[in-house]
């Protein structure tokens, strides 16, 4: 109880500090959203008055007010859901936003990162229990080459050979434009359909680090004592795998399935991109390009934020897994 | 105490000898070429025995225990011999008798319990694994009478079953990995260096216990130390093994008796107790390179009595007086001089 007590005070006080680096990074940047926009409609020719330009801070709530108003202010819209308008999306919220692609990303990348990381461990204990034979030396080998292939390279190749060439699998988006009226069902294997290449590259290059870490781990474990010992207590095969050498090597690899989880919702930014997918990774990038301040704020907050939880979530687990964590605190 | 043949059936099958071993060699394969670290050993050990093995780091005295217990580590071979507990070939048996066999007729006391137990596990939960491997169908309360039993027997509280390997001190895991042994009372009982981690309070008492219990059930013991004057003063007749060869077996550790001179250097490198001019003097040079062992005797380039013969020939085991040793000293009356 204790050790949830400290936990979860550690993740109250990282949020803090995620949203106030948030509310500071973008103030202290030169220039404003306003003064893009203003910049746009010079360029057009069409240069707007002060009036006009006052109109544009009201709507985008921007203020000259001093930094700590604008801070409680700002954390106090944070905890009624208010992100502040997408200058992209306008008349859209950021919320409305990041609630329309949060889905998507979560659903693509969310399931191919869990896929990589069970598919990954498991033939990471398969490859470390038959270490030194073909099977190892294949499997360790050929992900390590898939892992160091860069993820949007593969993507492409993908697109190319099965979307393109073979023409298997859809190029683009996350589903058909279907007329109103289609069948739940249908829907969801249209979109099932479409998220097999995108997963199958996020897939393609994720594995390759779950499977060697685990390998490795577990090649180390299997030569722990308390291994061998059990083996000579008649500990049968299949129960020293999993409970001995399997259970001890999951252990280091849980921060790293933290660190992916929380990464999920940040998006596979250029898998999302080749793949046009309308997740958050891609409404990233159109904020970037149109200097979307609000909309690049609250998905960098939400990243953030799953990130953090991410972490808190397998430290709790961490502490389920590993008694020496639970004394430890 | 001169061993019967092994070979002779009435010893073997009826009596059931606890552990013999028989011309036994075990490699290491490295990048340069084989290692032996167990080479042609034979021993004994008889109903109701404690038997030292003594060696210095890197002697093979670790190898040979785990070849005894079948657990070979990777790159380990078992090039040739026999292992027999009881008057089972060890390596005769498939690997579903071996699991079944080993622990019940013969077990083993790790030489780093701080590290022989599973840190996710709890002390029952290594104790129920143990008894349920070897008996799937036992009654719960039959296992917890039994863990509460060999508890008992090394004197461990029964609520420190509860507890995770890192909530418990050296000492109490040393004692639990001895408990872990006791499980099944094997005749034959293995003890790698049980000690070696701990302070003497703690050592002397674990090894109260171990006589204790030995004495109680007439077990086997075969005890691997480095340490000289311990084993010397728990077992019956002690092995002294040196670059993978058992140098000799002899009965009595008295500096006066005849003896290997290797065993000789071990025994003046320890002070005596109550001796007024405490004089140590070391054995020179540097235990062997089992990739490159010298010719003929392994010891003789360390040898201080060493001669011409000694190079070019392995000495075989021969009796003298108590004791079996392996030295031209005493094969051969009449030296040739010193080299």
């Amino acid at each position: 109880m204790r050790f949830f007590l400290n936990r979860i005070g550690f993740l109250l006080l990282s949020v803090w500090a995620a949203i106030t680096v948030n509310f500071l990074i973008p103030r202290m940047m030169p220039g404003s959203p306003v003064d893009a926009i203003l910049a746009h409609f010079q360029s057009e020719g069409a240069p707007l008055g002060p009036n006009a330009l006052h109109a544009l801070e009201q709507q985008f709530g921007l203020s000259h007010a001093p930094l700590w108003t604008q801070y409680f202010g700002y954390v106090n819209n944070l905890f009624h859901g208010q992100l502040g308008t997408s200058i992209t999306y306008y008349p859209l919220t950021v919320t409305e936003v990041i609630g329309r692609s949060l889905p998507w990303t979560l659903g693509l990348a969310g399931t191919a990162t869990i896929i990589s990381v069970l598919l990954g461990t498991f033939l990471g204990i398969y490859a470390a229990w038959h270490r030194g034979t073909r099977i190892d030396a294949t499997l360790t080998t050929v992900t390590m080459f898939t892992s160091a292939i860069p993820y949007f390279w593969i993507a492409l190749i993908l697109v190319y050979l099965f979307g393109f060439e073979l023409n298997w699998f859809p190029q683009l988006h996350a589903f058909t434009t279907l007329s109103n009226g289609v069948p739940w069902w249908r829907f969801s294997a249209d979109v099932l359909y479409h998220a097999v290449l995108p997963g199958a590259t996020i897939v393609i290059s994720a594995i390759g680090g779950w499977l060697v870490g685990m390998r490795n781990n577990m090649v180390q474990t299997l030569g722990e004592d308390y291994v061998t010992f059990a083996r000579a207590r008649g500990v049968r095969d299949r129960r020293l795998m999993v409970f001995y050498a399997a259970r001890n090597a999951i252990l280091p690899n849980l921060t790293g399935f933290a660190m992916a989880i929380g990464f999920v919702v940040g998006g596979a930014l250029l898998t999302e991109v080749v793949f046009s997918y309308p997740g958050i990774g891609m409404q990233l990038l159109t904020a970037v390009e149109n200097e979307d301040y609000p909309l690049m704020q609250g998905i960098f907050l939400i990243i953030a934020l799953a990130v953090l939880l991410a972490n808190f979530l397998v430290e709790l687990i961490y502490g389920l897994l590993d008694p020496r964590v639970r004394q430890g605190e | 105490m001169i061993q019967k043949s092994p070979e002779s059936p009435a010893y073997d099958e009826h009596i059931g000898v606890p552990l013999v071993l028989d011309h036994v060699s075990v490699s290491f394969s490295t990048p340069s070429g084989p290692a032996r670290a167990v080479n042609d050993v034979s021993l004994t050990l008889n109903q109701g025995e404690i038997l030292g093995l003594v060696g210095e780091s890197g002697s093979g005295k670790s190898t040979l225990a785990f070849t005894i217990m079948g657990l070979l580590p990777d790159g380990a071979q078992f090039d040739s011999g026999s292992v027999r507990v009881l008057g089972s070939d060890l390596y005769g048996m498939n690997p579903e008798t071996l699991r079944t066999f080993r622990w019940k007729r013969i077990a083993m006391v790790f030489q780093s319990a701080m590290n022989a137990l599973n840190p996710v596990m709890t002390v029952e939960a290594h104790i129920m694994d143990t008894l349920q491997s070897h008996n799937p169908g036992i009654r719960p309360e039959d296992a917890r009478r039994r863990m509460n039993e060999i508890l008992d027997l090394v004197k461990i509280d029964p609520r420190r079953a509860r507890s995770f390997p890192h909530e418990l001190s050296g000492g109490m895991k040393q004692r639990i990995v001895l408990a872990i042994a006791m499980i099944f009372n094997p005749p034959v009982l293995l003890m790698d260096e049980p000690t070696t981690a701990l302070d003497v309070v703690v050592q002397r008492s674990i090894l109260d216990q171990v006589r204790e219990i030995q004495a109680e059930r007439q077990m086997a013991i075969l005890f691997i130390s480095h340490d000289f004057s311990l084993v010397r003063s728990l077992a019956h007749r002690v092995a002294i093994m040196y670059a993978g060869r058992i140098v000799e077996i002899t009965g009595s550790l008295e500096r006066s008796g005849p003896h290997h001179p290797y065993t000789e250097g071990l025994m003046r490198a320890i002070p005596e107790l109550g001796e007024d001019d405490v004089k140590i003097v070391g054995i020179p040079g540097n235990p062997p390179d089992l990739l490159h062992l010298p010719e003929g005797c392994p010891f003789h380039p360390r040898c201080p009595v060493a001669f011409n013969r000694c190079k070019v020939e392995a000495p075989p085991m021969v009796q003298v007086n108590d004791a079996l040793i392996a030295c031209h000293q005493y094969t051969e009356p009449g030296k040739e001089g010193l080299a």
